[in-house]
């Protein structure tokens, strides 16, 4: 069972972590709760309740399908990340790869570079290249910037795993694919799922590269929210954010039933 | 009398003519719109209310009647522009809308084409007033722009100079620089301080500078989204803002919220959406084909009724409703004093305009 802080010591850092706590919580609160007023606009203090709002949300094609476009990519970019971050950063960490540190600061490289820019770049690449498909080029945008969250958190576990284990299987006689996957990948498996779940929420949520290669028919949500906002600001703005926001939690409930939250963000 | 036998004869080969013709002309009528068959472009449009009405209404119907697709994306004119600038060398785009604001920029740096005439018969119909730049763009839609007040919270705003006036103080939501209304509100104050017409005084700005700088102490904040600015206005945050869009301005009203467009003495200005070619377009028939079914009489009715805007072309009619709102036709253009700046002076200065704008505002 984990140790409680007392004293005056441990008051203050529980009051300032119910701070931080209310800080980042309030403003999903304020979304939710306007989602359900009855007032013909999204203002504060809400009016009423109804769940009108979603049921319009819910039963707009292009909401679904929005929804879904997101959905999609999100999970996408992610499977595609696992596939490539794992590798390379397994390859980095324990092969004696030459320029091993460019690569590394390459493949994470999207971490410090604007993402607005990043987009823009890709725009421009893609006319260069015609590729003028918004679903591939959008699913190439994201994998972009939600490879980098795969290969550091896989390589945080990777550094945290015992190499007398893997040793000791060695010396027993296991093939390497057999130490890689029945000793090093339950040791790194918090590592993969926290660097999946930050793909997931950031593929789910970027906005910045999918303004630039997004079209009618292949939108994500951030995009399609954008678009409703510039028509009239109503709560059905806040009932889409609340279904993102739900999104979110679900993925974060998923995450703990598969591996445990704690044991996730121990990384 | 007439034989009944040969006037049957007569009829029966006067029909097999007529269905013998038909059969020859048939063809004809499926080849006039195949030309387009499978063939798919990229279409750059506005976002809000009239980014809405293309992808629910104009885009499919154009779909439907050449059989062809049509990829569809939302932005602003800057944006617009700037997707040309990135894809110059390959456009991925064959037709864009842009301000009117826009359109000597983009002809500047080889981004447009000239629209071909014969391709766009409805470029005909287009108010000449609003053909640009030697035929580069045509304007689609016409909106009103001007200051915009809550009726519960403020008196109405008879005339650009209330802005200035001591009730609005730290009650004024002014528009983004980076919007070209925050150009227009400067002609003004450049007319407050020469005395002149706004379309004179817009080629002495930098005289406006001092009023616009008494106009600071009013401005509570910059708003850069019209929802959220808005919203404050309605909860009672704020009295006053812009100027902006018609378009943007009456969805709110016809919401029933208390927001109000201003009829400044002085006039309004025009807030014009433009077409464009785009050069080198990967399919320029069918850019000019869209572009003739935007302009043509069907859609500029319903857009025009549907976002609030006029239509740009003559002949028009419009429903009450609409009527009573839009400046149109070209006559109510002039009774409600409506500007066009010129935008091919004015551009080259926008850069030190909008450092100018920080410099007062952000300090």
């Amino acid at each position: 069972m984990a140790a409680r802080l007392s004293g005056g010591g441990g008051f203050v850092i529980y009051l300032a972590a119910a701070a931080v706590l209310v800080f980042v919580l309030a403003p999903l609160v304020v979304v939710v709760a306007l989602s359900f007023s009855t007032a013909n606009l999204a203002i504060f203090p809400p009016v009423g309740f109804t769940t009108a709002w979603y049921e319009d949300v819910i039963a707009n094609e292009d909401f679904r399908n929005a929804f879904m476009v997101s959905v999609a990519l999100a999970l996408a970019s992610t499977l595609a990340s696992f596939a490539i971050g794992v590798p390379a950063a397994y390859a980095l960490n324990r092969w004696d790869v030459p320029g091993a540190r460019v690569v590394e600061a390459v493949l994470l490289s999207p971490f410090i570079l604007p993402v607005l820019i990043i987009g823009l770049a890709l725009l421009q690449f893609m006319a260069m290249m015609r590729m003028r498909d918004a679903a591939t080029n959008l699913f190439i945008g994201h994998v972009l910037v939600t490879l980098p969250y795969l290969v550091r958190t896989v390589t945080a576990s990777l550094k945290q795993v015992d190499r007398s284990l893997e040793e000791a299987a060695l010396t027993l006689g296991a093939p390497p694919w057999r130490v890689f996957t029945k000793v090093t990948v339950p040791q790194i498996v918090p590592g993969i799922a926290a660097g999946c779940l930050f793909s997931f929420m950031v593929s789910f949520d970027e906005f910045p590269i999918s303004f630039w290669l997004a079209n009618a028919e292949t939108m994500p949500l951030p995009i399609f929210l954008q678009n409703s906002m510039t028509k009239i600001f109503d709560p059905s703005i806040a009932a889409m954010a609340s279904l993102m926001i739900l999104t979110g939690i679900l993925a974060v409930i998923g995450l703990e039933k598969l591996v445990g939250l704690r044991r996730a963000m121990s990384i | 009398m007439t034989d009944p036998t040969k006037t049957k004869q007569v009829l029966a080969t006067g029909r097999r003519r007529l269905i013998a013709a038909a059969g020859l002309a048939s063809p004809m009528f499926f080849i006039r719109n195949g030309w387009a068959a499978g063939k798919s472009m990229y279409v750059g449009t506005y976002t809000g209310v009239q980014g809405e009405y293309m992808r629910r209404q104009v885009i499919p119907k154009f779909e439907s009647n050449l059989a062809c697709k049509i990829f569809q994306t939302e932005n602003v004119t800057l944006g617009n522009i700037g997707i040309m600038r990135t894809q110059k060398a390959n456009p991925n785009y064959s037709v864009m809308m842009m301000d009117d604001v826009g359109v000597p920029i983009a002809k500047g740096e080889g981004l447009i084409d000239r629209l071909p005439k014969d391709k766009i018969p409805n470029l005909a119909k287009v108010f000449p007033s609003f053909v640009y730049n030697d035929g580069y763009g045509a304007a689609f839609a016409i909106s009103t722009v001007s200051p915009w007040y809550n009726k519960n919270l403020a008196k109405p705003i008879e005339s650009f100079a209330d802005l200035w006036s001591e009730r609005f103080r730290g009650r004024f939501m002014l528009i983004t620089p980076k919007q070209t209304q925050s150009v227009q509100l400067l002609a003004v104050a450049a007319s407050m301080v020469t005395g002149k017409p706004i379309l004179e005084a817009q080629y002495e700005l930098d005289k406006g500078w001092p009023k616009m700088m008494e106009l600071k102490p009013n401005v509570q904040t910059i708003y850069d989204n019209f929802g959220t600015a808005v919203l404050q206005v309605v909860q009672g945050q704020a009295d006053v803002g812009g100027p902006d869009f018609s378009k943007n301005i009456l969805p709110y009203v016809q919401k029933g919220t208390p927001i109000v467009q201003s009829r400044p003495s002085e006039g309004s200005f025009a807030g014009v959406n433009c077409l464009t070619l785009v050069k080198g377009a990967p399919e320029p028939d069918l850019g000019a084909a869209f572009i003739d079914w935007v302009l043509s009489p069907t859609v500029q009715k319903g857009m025009a009724e549907y976002t609030v805007a006029a239509p740009s072309v003559s002949g028009i009619e419009l429903d009450a409703k609409t009527a009573a709102v839009v400046a149109y036709p070209e006559s109510r253009m002039r009774e409600m004093k409506l500007y066009v700046l010129d935008w091919e002076r004015i551009n080259p200065q926008r850069s030190a305009i909008l450092d100018k704008f920080n410099q007062v505002f952000g300090s």
